[in-house]
């Protein structure tokens, strides 16, 4: 039990998995085109790892593996810190890189999260029509329009939409444009873009991440972490005071 | 405008080493990043021409700041590799050429200014740590060590800041906070990279050689990252 514990906690077996990691993601990454990227952003992952076969899908596979064993080993550190170094007084020394590990694991959790009840889809549909979200509720696109530059230019810089729906027709609808989508019960309804005509029509994409909040709270445990770890080690002069010795 | 990007390439790369011309070509590079952002009402961070001048400026900034610790302040031959590249650098920012777009709407935010910016500044640093690695194989002073990993850890903490800042960015955009593209995984292989470079230092002064070899691999890994994705795979999410 001892020796798997000393296994867990091994920082030898931390790097081996984070050098692990990057050499898998690396070759992966160069097989990553086509229709085979286009259709792994278009769906969760572990909807796309099932579709697909292993002979495409083996390095995230393997990427998910290594990603777990990381986690585990991070979080096994850290409780062994913490553990050990709980009563100390040199609160600073310990905590900023355990906020970081936590930060780190709520990201990685996140991440699965999304991997498994995430919703992606598409619709292409023309101004004064309608359509549903997954939950039901009933979305009209009453307007289709352009963004252009103050300064002129005929190609547009991004598309807009007005959204007519139970909640927001007391106030007129809402516009939808680049960065600032709408969201419903955790779905978010994106424009991507629009085709001029009679009607116009959008292409909007319909979004569910149930990992967001948890990765935004992750993203603020660590960089809490970072910044006190910087501050710390900014203050550390160890080995400038070794050379002033030798 | 270009002359000022000229002199900053020139002063950099000619007068590497003097710490005082390395400080005129800074401010020449700056004020040309200063009137381009103006000329264009943004912040020049869009297309090769821009990103990389950004890179440039940023690295003879951040050379010049890490030059303050005491090891490297009477190292000649850090001012002049720090010179060397960030003139490299302000060159090759000269041969694309400069575009003067509206910024697209996707790109119109805060968040995507952030990530970028935080993203070069780490790429500086992570350069910037490449010189004092090499520095330290040749002349092997541990002092240089404390030096690497400081950069090291400066600049993962902006990396992963800007990961933060350009997760939120994708989250409004493209409606999540990762995309499985080559840039978003070279982005990740760059972050793992350095985590395993600082924890490295927790083994000890025996592994320093390592560390330092790792050091100068980094800089290769940003620099695919940065560069080699864009030119040579198929990304959505490019310059």
């Amino acid at each position: 039990m001892k020796r798997l514990w000393n296994l867990l906690i091994s920082l030898e077996v931390g790097l081996v998995l984070l050098a692990l990691v990057c050499i898998v993601m690396g070759a992966g990454s160069f097989g990553l085109s086509g229709d085979v990227a286009t259709a792994l952003n278009s769906m969760p992952l572990f909807v796309w790892l099932r579709e697909f076969s292993l002979a495409t899908t083996w390095w995230l596979w393997l990427t998910i593996v290594l990603l777990a064993l990381l986690a585990l080993n991070t979080l096994c550190c850290s409780a062994d810190t913490v553990f050990q170094r709980f009563s100390s007084n040199a609160i600073l020394a310990w905590l900023p890189p355990q906020l970081i590990h936590a930060g780190f694991l709520l990201i990685v959790l996140a991440h699965l999260q999304s991997a498994l009840w995430g919703f992606k889809g598409a619709i292409e549909i023309p101004e004064g029509a309608g359509f549903q979200l997954p939950d039901g509720a009933a979305v009209q696109v009453a307007r289709v329009g352009a963004i252009f530059s103050p300064m002129g230019g005929d190609r547009p810089l991004g598309y807009k939409a007005l959204l007519v729906t139970q909640e927001t027709a007391g106030q007129g609808g809402v516009t939808i444009s680049p960065n600032h989508p709408w969201f419903s019960n955790g779905y978010g309804v994106y424009i991507k873009h629009a085709e001029p005509g009679q009607p116009p029509v959008a292409l909007l994409e319909v979004h569910r991440e149930p990992g967001a909040a948890m990765a935004m709270a992750g993203a603020v445990l660590f960089t809490i972490g970072n910044l006190l770890l910087l501050h710390t080690r900014s203050r550390s002069r160890e080995f400038m005071l070794e050379s002033d010795e030798a | 405008m270009q002359p000022l990007l000229l002199t900053f390439a020139a002063f950099c790369f000619f007068g590497a080493f003097n710490r005082w011309l390395l400080a005129l070509g800074l401010a020449a590079g700056i004020s040309y990043l200063g009137l381009r952002g103006w000329s264009l009402g943004r912040l020049p961070l869009v297309g090769p021409h821009d990103t990389i001048a950004f890179f440039a400026v940023s690295l003879a900034a951040m050379g010049l700041a890490t030059r303050l610790s005491r090891p490297l302040r009477s190292a000649a031959w850090f001012n002049a590799a720090v010179g060397i590249m960030a003139g490299i650098f302000g060159g090759l920012a000269l041969i694309f050429p400069v575009r003067s777009m509206p910024m697209p709407a996707i790109l119109d935010t805060l968040w995507f200014e952030l990530h970028v910016v935080l993203a070069f500044f780490a790429y500086a640093l992570f350069g910037i740590g490449a010189i004092v690695s090499a520095g330290w194989l040749a002349v092997r002073d541990r002092s240089l060590m404390d030096i690497q990993f400081k950069t090291a850890l400066a600049g993962w903490s902006f990396f992963s800041a800007s990961m933060v800042a350009g997760g939120i960015w994708g989250y409004y955009a493209w409606g999540t906070y990762w995309l499985w593209t080559p840039k978003e995984l070279w982005t990740s292989i760059l972050w793992l990279f350095y985590a395993l470079v600082l924890h490295l230092r927790l083994k000890g002064a025996k592994w320093d050689v390592l560390s330092a070899w790792l050091g100068v691999l980094g800089f290769v890994v940003t620099l695919f990252t940065y560069l080699g994705v864009s030119l040579l795979m198929k990304s959505s999410h490019s310059f």
